[in-house]
């Protein structure tokens, strides 16, 4: 069993190129290994972090489980992009030994690695046990395997992942592993989590206003967190979204339904003797920029940040082309939201990693007041 | 995998002061395709161009309404009953679009939310595999229509249409209550231009590229085919002005 806390004797990222050929030999084997470590949430040799009771899905996290607030690292949506999600567990490590990282969710889909990048994070929190959390994105927990069909589905559109797992014939037998063992972790992750300082960790966002009305009417705390952790209420956690508006309506046709800063301080106000939220972050949406400080979110501050850095408006690998020259992770920060840090891309192992495109040179990527949202008049 | 497709329906206040909006919407339709080339299947097109008439003849207010298969019986007809002769009221050519927009009269006044109804009703492909875009122009504010006294308690059916439709809805008007209360439908965007002059301090090449990459990026979550009311203003029975003069508003 490894040493929860060292950090040398773990497999060190070195170079993207030759970490994704490590981890493509490695994932037959691997899988089985993550199979049965998954399979015991609560060993200490299991690679994800779970908080609260066994089935929780929404919980409160103590300060003796997760420490300062500085040692956390949080990256936004990868959406399958290995160089980006590698690029930013190297600068966390290099900037803390000992850091902490919180994935927002959305592992899949869109990119071109999206088994290489699940296999690269779960090897990273393998081998650094308790330091890993994963919300679960939309992404991740949209798929389902239908036996009759031997196919996969998806409740999103685009799904690649889809064309991977149901199209590739030569594959079939392995893909159908892969995608099975990808089901499996999306039913574990949890869907939102809770500092002790009142940060929310969540993909989406939080039950909505007509749910609100539900929860206000609870009179007990263990109530109140069976509630939180409902099917419906856990479906607005990962699939809702942020919006500047002050209010809007729950749309129950759709699962994305978006919501407003008025929406998001009537929930901080509803039970904030049990659930004390007062600021949040959340993955979901895709910022120009790669982060944004929602700035009329002034009561209950808000950042959305993105973890991949292609361009989502062309297919791989030419979404390659104009790279950007800074991703983004954020760093916790006690009583305030996180702090967005520019992550320097290593352009030349970028063309390694992609050497049939000609790399562009893209400018900087604008800093947070730049690119800050405005709000509505 | 197949691409998804999108429909999208341009609402433009065709009231007085719109035609420099109007041309600008016409010289640059295409940067509303650019960003989604190669990232969505098949686009097209409806156009809903609504301006209210006063004319002495039908003793007080006409709908004029203008679209991709005609006039407003024309429109209507293909909208609403769809046992009679139904034209075409989406298209692929862009060209025709932009014919199409060069034809249209600004006069008289606006009626924003009942051209919006109009559009919320167009047959937009399946909601499986179709993104449904509205997107209204206008330089008025939605408190300067007509009837808007009226109009006003059907946004909340509106905001209803648009949940069960799928619709998203951009609206570059100028800011107002009215405009709030709509924009707390999900997928609604409400970019705050100012008002008067035919938008004519929009840079529509930006709104329009803009809102080509929204839409290109946007997921379809699938589900079935939702029940709605349609006609939520009766305009499926009103008077009609393909029969007056189209100029009598200016002169009464």
């Amino acid at each position: 069993m490894m040493n929860r806390s060292t950090h040398d004797e773990v497999p060190f990222l070195t170079n993207p190129s030759h970490d994704l050929e490590r981890i493509r030999r490695a994932i037959p084997e691997e899988l089985l290994t993550l199979q049965r470590l998954l399979e015991e949430p609560d060993s200490s040799e299991c690679p994800l972090l779970h908080f609260g009771k066994p089935n929780d899905k929404v919980a409160v996290m103590r300060f003796e489980d997760v420490g300062p607030p500085e040692r956390w690292f949080f990256i936004g949506d990868i959406h399958g992009d290995f160089f980006a999600l590698h690029t930013l567990l190297q600068f966390a490590e290099a900037q803390r030994p000992d850091c902490n990282v919180m994935f927002l969710g959305d592992m899949v889909d869109r990119g071109d690695l999206p088994f290489e990048c699940l296999f690269l994070l779960l090897e990273w929190g393998r081998h650094r046990p308790g330091r890993l959390a994963w919300i679960a994105g939309n992404h991740d927990v949209a798929f389902d395997y239908v036996s009759d069909t031997q196919k996969f589905t998806s409740l999103v559109s685009p799904a690649e992942l889809l064309t991977v797992l149901n199209e590739h014939h030569t594959l079939l037998g392995f893909n159908r592993l892969l995608g099975q063992f990808f089901l499996t972790i999306g039913r574990q992750l949890p869907r939102a989590l809770l500092f002790p300082d009142g940060l929310l960790v969540t993909h989406g966002g939080f039950p909505l206003s007509d749910r609100q009305a539900e929860g206000a009417t609870i009179d007990t705390k263990e109530e109140f967190f069976r509630w939180l952790n409902s099917a419906p209420c856990l479906k607005d956690f990962t699939w809702t979204r942020i919006h500047r508006a002050p209010k809007k309506i729950p749309d129950r046709f759709s699962t994305g339904s978006e919501y407003g800063y008025k929406d998001f301080e009537s929930f901080c106000a509803l039970k904030p003797d049990w659930f004390p939220v007062k600021r949040m972050i959340t993955g979901h949406q895709h910022p120009a920029g790669g982060f944004i400080v929602h700035q009329s979110y002034t009561v209950n501050p808000a950042l959305t940040l993105v973890g991949f850095g292609f361009d989502e408006q062309r297919s791989p690998p030419d979404s390659y082309r104009g790279y950007p020259d800074i991703l983004h992770i954020a760093q916790g920060v006690t009583g305030e939201l996180p702090r967005v840090l520019d992550v320097p891309v290593p352009r030349a192992e970028l063309e390694m990693m992609y050497p049939q495109l000609v790399i562009d040179s893209a400018p900087a990527l604008p800093n947070a007041s730049a690119d800050s949202e405005p709000p509505l008049p | 995998m197949a691409a998804n497709n999108v429909d999208i329906v341009l609402v433009i206040d065709a009231s007085a002061s719109m035609r420099p909006c109007i041309d600008q919407l016409r010289a640059h339709l295409r940067e509303l395709i650019k960003p989604m080339q190669g990232h969505v299947g098949k686009v097209r097109f409806a156009l809903v161009a609504v301006n209210v008439l006063s004319h002495k003849q039908v003793d007080g207010e006409v709908y004029n309404l203008e679209t991709i298969a005609g006039g407003s019986q024309v429109s209507l007809q293909s909208l609403y009953n769809p046992a009679n002769q139904q034209q075409e009221l989406l298209t692929e050519n862009a060209d025709k679009v932009m014919a199409r927009l060069g034809t249209i009269q600004a006069a008289g006044n606006e009626d924003n939310l009942w051209a919006l109804d109009i559009a919320f009703d167009h047959p937009f492909g399946p909601v499986s595999t179709t993104k449904r875009i509205v997107a209204l122009f206008s330089d008025e504010p939605f408190e300067g229509g007509a009837r808007v006294s009226v109009n006003r308690s059907l946004i909340p059916q509106l905001i209803q249409k648009i949940h069960q439709r799928r619709i998203k809805l951009f609206c570059a008007v100028p800011f107002s209550d009215l405009a709030q209360e709509l924009s707390q439908a999900n997928g609604s965007e409400i970019e705050a231009v100012d008002g008067g002059q035919g938008l004519a301090a929009v840079d529509f090449r930006a709104l329009l590229g803009q809102m080509g990459k929204s839409i290109s990026i946007s997921s379809i979550q699938g589900g079935l085919e939702e029940t709605y009311q349609r006609a939520l203003f009766g305009q499926d029975r009103m008077a009609l002005t393909d029969d007056v003069d189209r100029n009598a508003g200016d002169r009464l």
